[in-house]
């Protein structure tokens, strides 16, 4: 008997088919990687797996669904614990330790020791989940996941903000556990053959389970993208300094109860330039300081000490909460981009549609082009919940535009596509030459 | 639009000031402490010593247990209201003491909080169970204290982002009131499916609430002075 099944399933929601006439099955202990391009269904399918669906959301379910012998969706999630794409919207408590002992079911604190060790993430346990970066955030989450002892975890696009360096290892611990595994993630799917590690893919595009080839090297998918004409040269000699920042210090206060504790500096002499046109990327560990470099230059944060000479008037940041920026009834209302692009970015079918009933992927795609009203754009992880050849687009709507933009990002094939690359490593920025080589012309 | 991210600064305070503390205290000595302060206020008819009284006390012990952030921090949240409450005061009354009670009162309520807030979460919650209340309603209660900290931060986060992306003073404001409004339910429906996903319902912390010390015998003995200064002196 399989440890998962779903028979026929149908799942419609305010008359839209979201899922239809879908199998699937997972035996007890088989690790699946689940594919599907933005608004394929994915999160639907995983809210049904863990009972969200009907117990939570309401909307027309049929077909059979048995989880561990069990048929009553209230008792899924006592089966099943999804990590679901957000951290932000998973954490409830303010401490790690009680983040992840409430998911635990009172679980030992030498496993839970254990399983940080495994997936470094010892570091977090004293901290406050309000401090951590979306990255930390998102390793407290699969602690809490991993902690919860539950028969099956689903890991919904679970590595989206972590550094690729973190990756390989959390992989390597949760494809070893005794758990059965629904993994989904698009930037894993890029270089690796998901077959490679998985025992079976799962194109939910093609709603059926299938363990041949699916896997496609997506760089070749636009390598016509790479080689478009008309990219804005920025050279030193004839671009305008629109951003100076030099030896910026930064380090975020403790907690209320904190008096004269040291804190750590997060930046630490900080000096950055950019021109006119000119597209730069950050990348760094978690937790390196990424996002509050981006709110520092755009006059979020103040620095402790050093300067910022901003010439440039119009900036706009898009952060990784896409819905704190989110005002209009639709989606026609919040982007600010050109009619051309509208198609360039597949935005014809969401364009009546209310903000807050996209998916992450649409969420984020609407969040980065209301962004596009600035001329100074400031970027945090543009490219993630999105299809891994978004960034190509991205760049070309940039350049086109002739955007400055300032991007934070662990997407290295974006970075790659940037005029420069800086890394924030131990509170300091550098220079970098990435995988490809310099972009300049 | 960058003076508008000073608003953001004060509900920073607001999140400084609602979050969760490492105060290894036994809450049910808070908890008494809380109650006679309010109690003898209140049969008082807001006397002013006796608030005085109740100040100083909790604002003793808070800058004792290092929390002299979230003094400090209480006083941003506290402005606001005591400058409304004031003038209506005023208003009504015409009466100078009257201002000084109302501003007075809300100092109290918010320094008492301070102390409250600065408890172990996990020692609350033991707390009320050991008080018999159900766990569902010993966790409603501590995610209702937790929500306070979590929409002051998202409010300051709506705030900051607004502030740099919108150019227009008027839509500003119309956008914050928007995005607040969205946010608060989106973030009330994601609380609520995160916590049904791990049955928070069936949840207790095992917790131990400690034995008499230093902190429990000033609380005891806070108590027992503005109890007495009630009967004797009020």
């Amino acid at each position: 008997m399989k440890a998962i099944e779903l028979k026929n399933l149908t799942f419609e929601f305010f008359g839209k088919r979201i899922i239809e006439n879908l199998d699937f099955s997972l035996d007890e202990g088989e690790k699946i990687f689940v594919k599907g391009d933005v608004g394929s269904g994915k999160t639907t399918l995983f809210r049904i797996l863990t009972g969200l669906i009907p117990v939570f959301y309401k909307g027309k379910l049929k077909g059979d669904i048995t989880i561990f012998g069990e048929k009553d969706p209230r008792r899924f999630r006592d089966y099943i614990h999804l990590v679901s794409q957000i951290p932000e919207e998973q954490i409830v408590f303010e401490d790690v330790l009680d983040e992840i002992l409430s998911a635990s079911q009172n679980q030992s604190l030498e496993t839970i020791l254990y399983n940080a060790r495994k997936i470094n993430a010892e570091h977090l346990l004293e901290r406050r989940t309000s401090q951590l970066s979306d990255g930390e955030k998102q390793l407290v989450v699969i602690l809490a996941a991993l902690s919860s002892q539950r028969k099956c975890l689903i890991l919904d696009e679970a590595f989206s903000h972590l550094h690729p360096s973190r990756v390989g290892k959390l992989l390597e611990f949760l494809l070893n556990s005794e758990q059965s595994i629904i993994f989904s993630d698009k930037r894993y799917g890029r270089h690796v053959n998901p077959l490679n590690n998985f025992d079976r893919v799962f194109d939910l595009g093609n709603k059926k389970a299938t363990d041949s080839k699916l896997f496609e090297n997506s760089t070749e998918i636009s390598r016509s993208l790479i080689e478009t004409p008309n990219l804005v040269d920025v050279s030193k000699e004839t671009s305008k300094e629109i951003l100076i920042a030099e030896g910026i210090h930064f380090s975020y206060p403790e907690s209320a109860e904190s008096v004269g504790s040291e804190t750590e500096e997060l930046l630490n002499g900080v000096d950055i330039t950019v021109r006119k046109g000119e597209i730069v990327s950050i990348i760094g560990d978690n937790g390196s300081g990424k996002t509050t470099l981006l709110k520092i230059l755009c006059g979020i944060l103040k620095p402790e000490s050093g300067k910022i000479y901003r010439h440039e008037k119009k900036i706009s940041i898009s952060l990784q909460y896409p819905n704190y920026g989110f005002t209009a009834r639709s989606v026609r209302d919040e982007v600010s981009i050109p009619g051309n692009y509208i198609d360039f970015f597949g935005l014809r079918d969401l364009l009546e549609r209310h903000p807050h009933t996209l998916s992450a992927g649409e969420a984020k795609l609407v969040s980065l082009l209301k962004a596009f009203s600035g001329d100074l754009l400031l970027l945090d992880e543009p490219t993630v919940y999105l299809n891994p050849e978004f960034c190509f687009k991205l760049v070309e709507c940039l350049k086109r535009e002739r955007k400055t933009a300032i991007i934070a990002t662990h997407d290295m094939l974006l970075a790659n596509l940037c005029d420069t690359t800086y890394e924030l490593k131990k509170g300091k920025l550098k220079e970098i030459k990435v995988d490809g080589g310099d972009r300049r012309r | 639009m960058m003076k508008e991210i000073r608003l953001a600064g004060v509900f920073r305070h607001a999140e400084r000031f609602t979050s969760s503390g490492k105060d290894s205290a036994d809450p049910r000595f808070v908890f008494l402490f809380i109650l006679i302060s309010f109690i003898t206020i209140n049969l008082s008819a807001f006397s002013i010593k006796m608030m005085l009284l109740v100040i100083v006390f909790s604002t003793i012990y808070s800058i004792a247990t290092g929390n002299f952030k979230r003094v400090v921090s209480s006083i941003f949240v506290a402005t606001p209201f005591i400058i409304f409450f004031s003038i209506s005061s005023f208003i009504i009354t015409s009466d100078f003491f009257s201002v000084i009670r109302s501003s007075l009162l809300i100092v109290s309520i918010v320094s008492v909080s301070a102390v409250m807030l600065n408890l172990q979460q996990k020692k609350i919650l033991t707390t009320m169970e050991f008080f018999r209340l159900p766990p569902k309603i010993c966790i409603s209660l501590l995610i209702a204290i937790r929500l306070l900290n979590i929409y002051a931060r998202d409010f300051a986060n709506i705030i900051e982002i607004h502030a740099i992306n919108e150019r227009k003073r008027l839509e500003f404001y119309r956008k914050i009131v928007k995005a607040t409004i969205s946010v608060m339910v989106l973030r009330a429906i994601s609380i609520s499916e995160s916590l049904y996903l791990r049955r928070y319902e069936e949840h207790s912390f095992s917790g131990t609430l400690g034995k008499l010390g230093v902190k429990e015998i000033y609380f005891l003995i806070s108590s027992l002075i503005i109890f007495l200064f009630f009967l004797f002196a009020s």
